[in-house]
């Protein structure tokens, strides 16, 4: 016996897996597979221990220490856990939400604009990376902002990281669209990055909260009052009520919903069935 | 103080699990949600970690009812 568990632990609204797309990924299952969903952090232990397919939101890794029989996790987000230690198959959306997401980061640019009165014409937006995201963010900017600057490890960007404080100085909107990792990280330690910035920035952040450390942010923030920080994912999520970040008039928050647009969850089914095709073959 | 220390050594291994408050500032008069910002998730998370360290069978109920550190460090002690 085989058994696919999905995982739909979101707290926020509209991060949820819609029951619509559960009920046909069911319909679409081996006659003899197993099934169950996960919607309570206490369900996970008895739901993830045994299974052989999981699908949904990121857990923690806990749960699938002992497991066994666990072949593959596709993973119903962007942001994935590293399980590259195991022989575990895993799959995710990276690329199916860029559009949601880059849309977003504009939205958040034009609440700038229109709060600050600025003309866009005036100002350079910085994209930090090129993957998806980062490549779809010029497209979807550029009917707005005809100034748009790119820097990223690969070739074809406008800068590279050797030229990092000019990419940085000569930025009025900075958008890093980057994964979260060591080198990554590296990227914003003060010494690297806020020093670098100008007074009036605009940083919008759709990529990962744990690329700023809150205290360095918010001390750049305090020394730097006509600075703005535009977030839609924070660390933790949901961000606390009483967070440092949310008592201050610079920054604003969305909860993690640039890459939840309605939308996207006819190419994620889309995504699933091809690869379960495939993974099921398999068993 | 051996229990605290057992645990700050356990909860320094655990991936996952999001703290307001640096490891070693944790005393056992801190509660889990309104000092170290532990929600469901990080709570039953924390609770499986202890319970594969101390070898037992986990039952999540157990988890539910710690309000504090102190709470967790009674746990460690009955399952030694």
């Amino acid at each position: 016996m085989t058994k696919l568990a999905i995982v739909n632990l979101a707290t926020l609204p509209h991060a949820k897996i819609p029951t619509e797309f559960i009920q046909s990924v069911e319909e679409s299952l081996p006659e003899d597979m197993e099934f169950t969903v996960v919607e309570r952090p206490a369900q996970l232990f008895s739901a993830l221990s045994d299974a052989t397919w999981i699908l949904g939101h990121p857990f923690p890794k806990t749960f699938i220490k002992r497991n066994k029989r666990l072949k593959g996790v596709f993973f119903v987000s962007s942001q994935t856990p590293d399980l590259s230690d195991s022989d575990i198959l895993v799959q995710d959306i990276k690329g199916l939400n860029a559009r949601s997401v880059a849309q977003h980061a504009r939205e958040f640019a034009l609440k700038f604009l229109e709060k600050h009165e600025l003309d866009p014409k005036n100002l350079t937006v910085g994209v930090m990376g090129q993957g998806h995201i980062g490549e779809m963010i010029p497209e979807i900017f550029k009917d707005i902002f005809p100034n748009i600057q790119t820097i990223s490890r690969a070739s074809g960007a406008d800068f590279t990281y050797d030229d990092y404080s000019d990419f940085l100085n000569s930025s009025d909107i900075i958008i890093p669209a980057l994964e979260l990792n060591a080198q990554t990280k590296e990227l914003f330690r003060p010494e690297n990055f806020y020093k670098n910035l100008k007074e009036d920035v605009c940083i919008i952040n759709i990529a990962r909260g744990e690329l700023f450390i809150e205290s360095e942010l918010i001390s750049f923030l305090n020394q730097n009052p006509k600075a703005t920080y535009l977030t839609d994912v924070t660390y933790p999520e949901p961000y606390p009520e009483d967070g440092p970040l949310r008592q201050s008039d610079q920054v604003v928050i969305t909860n993690h919903i640039a890459g939840f647009r309605n939308d996207i969850w006819g190419d994620v089914l889309d995504k699933w069935s091809k690869v379960s095709d495939q993974w099921f073959k398999m068993t | 103080m051996e229990n605290l220390k057992q645990f700050k050594t356990i909860l320094a291994q655990v991936e996952d699990v999001y703290l307001r408050l640096p490891i070693d500032q944790i005393t056992p008069e801190h509660n889990l949600v309104a000092d170290l910002g532990l929600d469901s998730l990080g709570r039953i998370t924390l609770y499986y970690e202890l319970s594969q360290e101390m070898g037992i069978e986990p039952n999540e109920q157990q988890a539910f009812s710690w309000n504090t550190v102190s709470d967790i460090l009674s746990f460690l002690e009955q399952t030694k």
